[in-house]
């Protein structure tokens, strides 16, 4: 809640008002009243006490002029109601072994006036009771006294106060709203020249001609949005400056800038057509692999044709002197062989044909289209087609071959060119780490390749493993990277791996590793079925 | 006993009842407006138990106690008590309106006795 100075002010002069006022008004009259009735009392308490001596007197000296100076000062108070004297007196039981005191009211003044001797103080009488004792009889001067003037004087005391503290509460309500006024004022146009400096507005004076504190606090407020005024003014100018020299800089930025990209772009450019030139390589590279083992499929039909196409020549030329000798049972023999060779030629001719035919259809380029594919027949015929290209280029290299086929895989839903790619990238690496090994310990090192396919639940699992040297560990997080490579320079693109882990990314699947150094690497596709 | 007065004011007789009347503080003052002074000898002095006795017929402490109430009520002056019966004659002879009662016949100046019922004692 916002309490503004005008009204705090004014809080606190009729706070302190009031607190005067209750003293004034309540306190002070209160204190007053009781020591006027305490006063009062004291006198009263006398003027019985100088009665009381004067009946002792009188009884004892026979001079009553104490008693009748005292009564005449006591008649001449208004406020008496009666004066009366009382005797006690001892009375004994019959046997004289016990007494009580009895009070009886020997005279009294007024003499009209009835009252019980047994009368107390209260808010309207002061009763006051002066013991005397004389050789003649005992008693207590009783003295009652109206309080109607202490009352009176009360009233006039709590009347006076009353007007008293109305002077007081006008007076300091009219302190408190010059007080206020001459404070709230000068204090509320400040207030609203900060606002004013506050919104951008430097131009805001206070007005304020007081010589107190809150002048001073004006002019040192004017003097502040003076120097306000004159930093705003420079910083603006600064700021402009700056604006000018950081559009300048902008602008040769952005140039370089544009600059830069256009650089950028074109290396992206370059880099794409790298990228596109290597993807090419790998698979180029993969065609190497694949081209050795194509030539030896196609060899050994070859061979085949060749050498019975020779021996068909020679069966010709044998079955032609044979003619000549007009032997013809032994053409007939020998026309059998030819037709004998002959299917054979057309056999191997077809089967080469048929190689070459599944080479061309593997050789295409990929549909995108995924197809039943038998995976078990892919993965094998790659893992010939691999080690036969590699025999062909070195015939000393030798490997055995595990395979573990589960057949009830049957056909699944794959892009067989670029699975078949995956499947011929890890038996290549495979033979060649198994090949490198081999090289290094020549005895007694039998390079092992094992392919296996297996179906749970709710995957197809294909794995490469062989017996090599494993990967290093602090290598196996990149070996799927792009480029990365642990082979020799033209050896490898290192886009081998990275290619197939997108390929089964692409399949819904996951290329893994497991390796341990020195013992063999374990590489495995596992595809949704 | 013997009743005296001054010259002034106070009567040449009275009866024995007026006497009581008078020193039991029921007269306040004289027929010609004087005030009545009432003097008499202490009550422990033969003439004060005397006059006790014979005026009163009550014992000095009644008397003392009556004229403490009589005091009390204001209504009249206290008897002066006195210690001889001369200092009542002086006393009486100096005021004007004073009336004493004494034990003894004497004389003294401007005083004169009071007849009570017709004699000069009772």
């Amino acid at each position: 809640m916002f309490i503004g100075v005008k009204t705090k002010i004014l809080l606190t002069v009729l706070a302190i008002v009031l607190l005067f006022t209750f003293f004034s008004l309540l306190y002070f009259p209160s204190q007053q009243g009781r020591t006027l009735l305490s006063n009062y009392r004291n006198e009263v308490k006398n003027q019985a006490k100088t009665i009381a001596m004067g009946a002792s007197i009188a009884l004892s000296e026979q001079n009553f002029k104490g008693i009748k100076t005292a009564m005449d000062f006591v008649k001449e108070n208004e406020e008496l109601r009666f004066v009366a004297l009382i005797q006690s007196d001892t009375q004994w039981n019959q046997a004289h072994t016990a007494h009580t005191i009895k009070d009886s009211v020997i005279v009294s003044f007024p003499d009209d006036k009835e009252f019980s001797i047994d009368l107390k103080s209260n808010d309207s009488l002061i009763v006051i009771r002066a013991p005397f004792r004389s050789s003649i009889m005992n008693g207590d001067i009783m003295l009652v006294v109206s309080t109607d003037s202490i009352n009176k004087k009360q009233k006039k005391i709590w009347l006076t106060a009353l007007l008293v503290s109305g002077i007081i509460f006008l007076i300091g309500m009219l302190i408190g709203l010059w007080l206020s006024r001459s404070i709230s004022h000068p204090v509320q146009a400040l207030r609203k020249a900060a606002k004013r400096v506050g919104e951008g507005d430097l131009t805001s004076i206070v007005e304020n001609n007081s010589k107190d504190e809150i002048g001073e606090l004006a002019t040192a407020f004017n003097s502040m949005v003076k120097d306000i005024k004159k930093l705003s003014e420079l910083t603006l100018a600064q700021e402009k400056e700056k604006q000018a020299m950081l559009a300048s800089q902008n602008e040769a930025l952005e140039k370089e800038v544009a600059e830069r990209t256009k650089e950028l772009r074109q290396s992206l450019v370059d880099l794409k057509a790298t990228q596109s030139q290597l993807i090419q390589s790998e698979k180029m590279a993969s065609l190497g692999e694949l081209t050795a083992g194509i030539a030896h499929e196609i060899q050994n039909p070859l061979n085949f044709v060749n050498n019975f196409s020779e021996v068909n020549k020679e069966l010709l030329d044998e079955m032609n002197e044979e003619i000549d000798k007009g032997n013809y049972e032994e053409v007939k023999i020998i026309a059998k062989d030819v037709t004998d060779n002959q299917e054979k030629i057309n056999y191997h001719g077809k089967r080469a044909d048929a190689i070459v035919k599944g080479m061309l259809q593997h050789s295409r380029s990929s549909s995108g289209q995924k197809e039943p594919t038998d995976i078990n027949g892919l993965a094998d015929e790659y893992l010939r087609l691999a080690y036969h290209g590699l025999r062909a280029k070195d015939k000393t290299f030798n490997a055995t071959l595990k395979t573990e086929y589960d057949a009830s895989i049957g056909n699944i839903n794959i892009i067989p060119q670029d699975m078949g790619r995956v499947i011929l990238n890890l038996i290549t690496n495979a033979f060649y780490v198994v090949k490198e090994k081999k090289r290094e310990t020549p005895n007694g090192y039998e390079p092992t390749v094992t392919v296996t396919t297996r179906k749970t639940k709710d995957k197809i699992i294909i794995s490469v493993k062989d017996n090599g040297k494993g990967i290093p560990q602090k290598i196996v997080d990149k070996i799927f990277q792009p480029f990365f490579t642990t082979k020799p320079t033209g050896l490898g693109t290192g886009l081998g791996l990275s290619l197939s882990y997108d390929i089964v990314k692409a399949h819904g699947g996951e290329l893994k590793v497991e390796t341990k150094e020195g013992e063999g690497a374990e590489f495995i596709i596992i595809l949704p079925s | 006993m013997t009743v005296i007065g001054n010259k002034n004011a106070v009567p040449a007789q009275l009866t024995y009842s007026e006497l009581q009347g008078i020193f039991l503080g029921n007269k306040p003052q004289w027929s010609n407006g004087g005030k009545v002074i009432i003097a008499m000898m202490k009550l422990n002095t033969p003439g004060g138990k005397a006059t006790c006795d014979k005026l009163f017929r009550m014992t000095p402490d009644q008397v003392t106690k009556h004229w403490l109430g009589v005091s009390i009520k204001g209504t009249i002056d206290a008897p002066v008590f006195l210690n001889s019966a001369a200092e009542v004659q002086s006393f009486v002879s100096a005021n004007s309106g004073a009336i004493g009662i004494i034990n003894e016949v004497a004389s003294a100046a401007n005083t004169k006795t009071v007849l009570i019922d017709g004699k000069k004692t009772f």
